[in-house]
């Protein structure tokens, strides 16, 4: 492990998202501590560590990617200037019933 | 640990002549190690399933010396390649030869000018897309196990592609491959006799017949693949449903749009959002107005793409879909090419959590039975977890099979928590999933369009399904394996049976 400031080796600071999800910084989620007591049981994560596995992550999608096409098209760049796409007529049947012959 | 060895030694020296003594393995690890897969397992009886001996060969040659040694002693023999499999078929019922089919990991030739490739089958995907990346091909058989399966299990299995409405699934991929039947025959099974050939009508299509046998037929070792051009440009786009009857609606509409390089959309349930949300960092954040989602994905020349996903995105506008942003979209999109990664844990009753192990039951149905077909699976879940706190329910996937939307690959998955298995929870589980087979049999569907139907409960309704076309498997099966020494107990055939009686006369091979 190499040199490390002060607040990356510190727990961050916890916030409730949700009934059973906390989060430690942005985009870094945990099932709620109180529901990992007796099977499975959580053990403190450095800010540095927590980092280190989303980065990781990211890295691993971007290079899944890759195996199957030069490049990514973000949907956003489909949305048309005015922030939306034009609305179409349906035109294929929506009718589940089969006739009978 | 020990484990008695129930071949004859005379069986163990003769397989060491064959390969050599590196390669047969009879301590406790190589075997135990070799035994199950990720499919649902009878921990509480792990000891049934260890094979007697691993053998590991690394040529067709000594795969067929080893089969007519097996054939002549009568002894069972099971193939494995990756050991990802969700279903059961490279766990040995019998006991007996283990081949680990992972040596054959050698690509004998890319072929740009015809785009084929011709490899060994213990060779992952993902590593041979890797090799073509200079000659601008890729293979396109895309299983949530990319990173981990291998050709071998993917042509055992009859393979699912996540990508198959664009690119077809492992049939259509595999052009031939050689195959080293019960009596250590080989043959080149394919479309007609030329190795590269996609199309022939040249005697009977033996090709369909030996993919998805679970090792009942014959063991590949070689096979030659059908490449593309690496496409330019991904588009993935997931958009939110503040209701599963216009998600439901909208991804038939996505199929059915006619969109060149639409390569599969993928139908999230109510159930399957919920458990999203309290595991998985990119639906946590999701509003509760997210009740159902559904994605899509396309591949092909940037311009096609882009038009392509415009056309798309006006008609889940027009179901009321709501774009859930780039991130999402394309972070998902990637992890499904490997779901073997996902952290496996699950919650009792009481929301407390627990380590769990992932089990996939899936279907072949129609666009219309799917809401009737998953809504039945989550009670039986339902009541399974009633019965035993065990299990966990993590929702439902359908994915299209085709480029048409004529059928969808729909999924439960199930947690199961195999530290508590013993046999009662055991059989409420098996008939559990019997009973999520027979759902799917009565909605006019197939158990499984992906991973095999020889599981414990599902194998059970397997006769019901096919009706008088099981009965004519099992003659083909008898008179390709009359000793019945592959894989015995796989789909209930009549292996084992045979094996006692000493055979049967067979088909006389050359």
């Amino acid at each position: 492990m190499g040199f490390r400031y002060r607040d990356e080796l510190e727990l961050a600071e916890a916030t409730r998202i949700s009934e059973v999800v906390i989060a430690r910084g942005e985009h870094a989620f945990e099932v709620d501590p109180a529901l990992m007591v007796e099977h499975v049981t959580q053990q403190p994560m450095p800010r540095w560590d927590t980092q280190r596995i989303a980065r990781a992550r990211s890295d691993y999608l971007a290079w899944m990617h890759r195996h199957f096409a030069r490049r990514v098209v973000a949907g956003s760049t489909l949305i048309d200037h005015n922030g939306e796409q034009r609305s179409i007529t349906i035109e294929h049947h929506t009718d589940t019933g089969v006739e009978g012959v | 640990m020990t484990l008695a060895v129930g071949v004859a030694d005379h069986v163990i020296d003769a397989l060491v002549a064959i390969v050599g003594p590196e390669r047969v393995r009879t301590d406790a690890g190589a075997r135990t190690a070799r035994s199950r897969v990720p499919a649902p397992f009878p921990v509480h009886r792990w000891r049934e399933h260890v094979p007697d001996v691993v053998v590991l060969p690394r040529t067709t040659e000594e795969v067929s010396a080893i089969l007519q040694l097996a054939h002549r002693e009568r002894v069972p023999v099971v193939a494995r390649a990756g050991g990802t499999g969700l279903t059961d078929g490279a766990v040995p019922e019998r006991g007996g030869i283990l081949l680990d089919m992972k040596g054959f990991d050698a690509i004998y030739e890319i072929d740009p000018v015809r785009r084929t490739a011709t490899v060994g089958v213990g060779l992952n995907m993902l590593k041979l897309n890797e090799r073509l990346e200079p000659y601008g091909l890729f293979y396109p058989d895309d299983p949530a196990s990319y990173p981990t399966s291998l050709i071998g299990g993917r042509i055992g299995t009859s393979g699912w592609s996540l990508i198959g409405a664009r690119y077809g699934h492992t049939r259509d991929l595999v052009l031939s491959f050689v195959c080293v039947l019960a009596d250590g025959t080989v043959v080149r099974i394919g479309d007609g006799g030329g190795p590269k050939l996609s199309k022939s009508s040249t005697g009977l299509s033996l090709k369909h017949l030996f993919m998805g046998h679970q090792g009942t037929l014959g063991i590949a070792t070689e096979a030659t693949l059908k490449l593309y051009p690496k496409p330019e440009a991904e588009l993935s786009l997931f958009w939110g449903f503040s209701s599963y009857e216009e998600a439901h609606a909208c991804v038939d509409a996505l199929a059915g749009a006619g969109v060149a390089t639409f390569a599969g959309a993928v139908l999230f349930d109510e159930a399957k959002v919920a458990y999203l949300r309290r595991d998985d960092e990119a639906y946590i954040p999701q509003p509760a107005s997210v009740r159902a989602v559904v994605c899509t994905a396309l591949y092909g020349w940037e311009d096609e793409v882009r038009e392509g996903g415009r056309r798309l995105w006006r008609i889940a506008e027009a179901h009321h879909g709501r774009y859930l942003g780039d991130e999402i979209s394309e972070g998902d999109w990637a992890s499904r090419h490997d779901r073997y990664a996902t952290p496996l844990h699950g919650r009792l009753l009481d929301g407390s959590v627990v380590p769990m192990s992932w089990h996939c039951e899936d279907a072949a149905l129609n666009h219309p039975e799917i809401p009737a077909v998953t809504r039945a699976w989550h009670e039986i879940v339902a009541d399974l977890r009633r019965r035993h706190d065990a299990f966990d329910d993590w929702g439902t996937f359908a994915y299209t099979s085709a480029d048409t939307g004529v059928d969808y690959l729909v999924e439960i998955d199930v947690g199961i928590w195999e530290q508590v298995l013993d046999e009662e929870v055991w059989a409420a589980w098996v008939d559990a999933k019997r009973r999520i087979a027979e759902v799917a049999v009565a909605a006019n569907g197939s158990i499984s369009a992906c991973h095999g139907a020889c599981r414990a409960g599902d194998v059970d309704v397997v006769p019901t399904e096919l009706g008088a076309a099981f009965e004519v498997m099992e003659r083909i099966e008898e008179a390709l394996d009359p000793h019945g020494i592959l894989n015995p107990g796989k789909y209930r055939f009549r292996k084992a049976d045979r094996a006692q009686e000493g055979g049967t006369d067979g088909l006389s091979l050359p």
